[in-house]
């Protein structure tokens, strides 16, 4: 018998898809992505086709991103955003 | 014609707990114990009411039912606590489920208060206080010592002079009424405690009608002019000719399932969303199966505490999920809730015969698509939920994942969509 201020029954959890995965960037002047390193594996970026802010729920963790649409050096395309609040990358599909 | 002799107990045991959310509140903030708390009620909306005050609280004139601008002018360092009912009902739960090692005949009465029946239990307990001692002992798994000290105990014949009983009792000081001392006891105890309409209540003491034994005084077809059947109850509780034994408690075991949100949710979309999914995993369920809902709870936990609850019992029973979304989705609208939501949990506690004519038949082996005929939006194939039962056996979870959309607009992307366990 559980005590009365630990009850509480086991949910099933939404696993989130497209999470977020780090990766090291490293930029120009200007903040354009000139390269992207994941692991061991290093790509340079040959184009940037877009870039936007996002800006959102102030109210509970703040979360603001700066993304931008790249084209790899492969052909590969590829969205990646920094952090805003903690300087850090993230590679997103 | 053989009698038929009502079952149930007629020593009555009443535990109650006054202001029973009010201090499982303060067990979670227990420093919150010595200062001016007020619960707020359940009822959203601009215009809130304060539902449960604390001692000191009620010391600066703060009383249920007030606004919440009244209280608040009346005092200042007043606390509000959000209401938590979905914590309040598990912790009913808890305390009627150890309550039933006690004896087989529970009977809950509202939050927080319960008649136990005690009949035959003296030789395995021994004297009446030893059996409250008992009682009162069972609840400290569930409930802190301050909890249960603060515990009201009535022991008398049947439900009505238990109830009365417990009312007078003190924490750590029951009260105990014999047979033989029954209407002595309710001769001098205030209409109040009868358990009639409210403005019959109020009606009996504008008359000068204060306690039991001026009623019991009066005629019974002057009561029954003035009050009608209630006026002829009132006087049988009064006079103690009335003795309700307790009656066992039958309640199937609910079925409940929940889903915790991977960011909490505040649009009415994904929440809709993840009611049917719910809806979808309850009805599966085996314990569903030939049985039909009649009594379903929507409750959430909220974003920085507190929770939310929407309760619906269909006037047809019914096991078709389009129904019961529909139902919820209303009481959603009618009241939503009031911060957003971290989990949401559904609750199928009432059920009813099988409702549909195409269940009575069932389906075949093979499913609708070896008879040869469409699927239907949501069925599973049965080949498909074989293959699942395989690979739980092999592995002992099931490794399929369905994509749900949890918030599809959201300018974040990983809120948009996700996966869920794929169990059939």
């Amino acid at each position: 018998m559980k005590p009365v201020n630990s009850v509480k029954e086991s949910a099933t959890r939404l696993r989130p898809l497209n999470e977020p995965r780090p990766v090291r960037v490293r930029t120009d002047d200007r903040g354009t992505p000139l390269k992207v390193a994941r692991g061991r594996r290093t790509h340079a970026v040959a184009a940037e086709r877009e870039r936007w802010r996002i800006e959102d729920e102030w109210w509970r963790i703040p979360v603001s991103r700066s993304y931008h649409a790249v084209v790899l050096e492969s052909g590969q395309l590829a969205t990646l955003y920094q952090d805003l609040t903690t300087g850090r990358w993230f590679l997103q599909d | 014609m053989p009698e038929i002799r009502s079952r149930g107990s007629r020593s009555a045991l009443c535990l109650w707990l006054p202001t029973f959310e009010l201090r499982l509140e303060l067990v979670r903030s227990p420093e919150l114990d010595a200062t001016s708390v007020a619960l707020l009620s359940t009822e959203g909306g601009m215009r809130r009411t304060v539902w449960q005050v604390s001692e000191r609280a009620h010391e600066a004139g703060v009383r249920p039912g007030q606004l919440v601008s009244q209280a608040v002018s009346l005092c200042p360092s007043l606390t509000l606590l959000e209401p938590d009912p979905s914590h309040y009902d598990a912790a009913e739960e808890a305390m009627l489920e150890i309550l039933a090692g006690l004896t087989p005949v529970v009977e809950p009465a509202g939050r927080g208060r319960v008649f136990l029946g005690m009949d035959g239990l003296a030789r395995l307990y021994g004297s009446p206080p030893n059996q409250i001692r008992r009682a009162l002992r069972a609840l400290f798994p569930v409930f802190p010592p301050p909890l249960v000290a603060s515990t009201r105990a009535g022991f008398a014949p049947g439900k009505f002079g238990a109830w009365v009983a417990a009312a007078e009792a003190g924490p750590g000081r029951p009260v105990i009424v014999t047979e033989g001392d029954l209407a002595d006891f309710l001769d001098r105890c205030p209409v109040s405690a009868l358990p009639v309409d409210e403005t019959m209540i109020q009606r009996l003491e504008r008359l000068g009608i204060a306690t039991l034994g001026e009623l019991a005084r009066l005629p019974e077809p002057a009561l029954v002019a003035q009050f009608g059947p209630q006026g002829r109850e009132a006087r049988a509780w009064a006079t103690a000719l009335r003795i309700d034994p307790v009656r066992p408690w039958h309640r199937p075991r609910p079925i409940r399932v929940s889903l915790d949100f991977p960011a909490p949710v505040g649009q009415t979309a994904p929440l809709h969303g993840a009611l049917d999914r719910l809806l979808e995993r309850a009805l599966s369920r085996p314990a569903r199966r030939g049985r039909s809902v009649v009594g379903i709870r929507l409750a959430a936990r909220l974003e920085g505490g507190g929770s939310w609850t929407a309760e619906q019992i269909l006037r047809e029973p019914t096991a078709r999920k389009e129904t019961l979304s529909f139902a919820l989705r209303a009481r959603i609208a009618l009241s939503p809730p009031q911060r957003s939501v971290e989990t949401l949990i559904l609750e199928v506690f009432q059920f009813g015969p099988p409702s549909s004519q195409a269940e009575l038949f069932g389906r075949g082996q093979g499913g609708r698509e070896a008879a040869g005929r469409d699927l239907v939006e949501g069925e599973v194939p049965v080949s498909l939920k074989d293959a699942v039962r395989e690979l739980k056996l092999r592995l002992g979870h099931s490794p399929l994942y369905r994509v749900v959309e949890v918030d599809p607009w959201s300018r974040i992307p990983e809120r948009r969509h996700a996966l869920l366990s794929f169990d059939p």
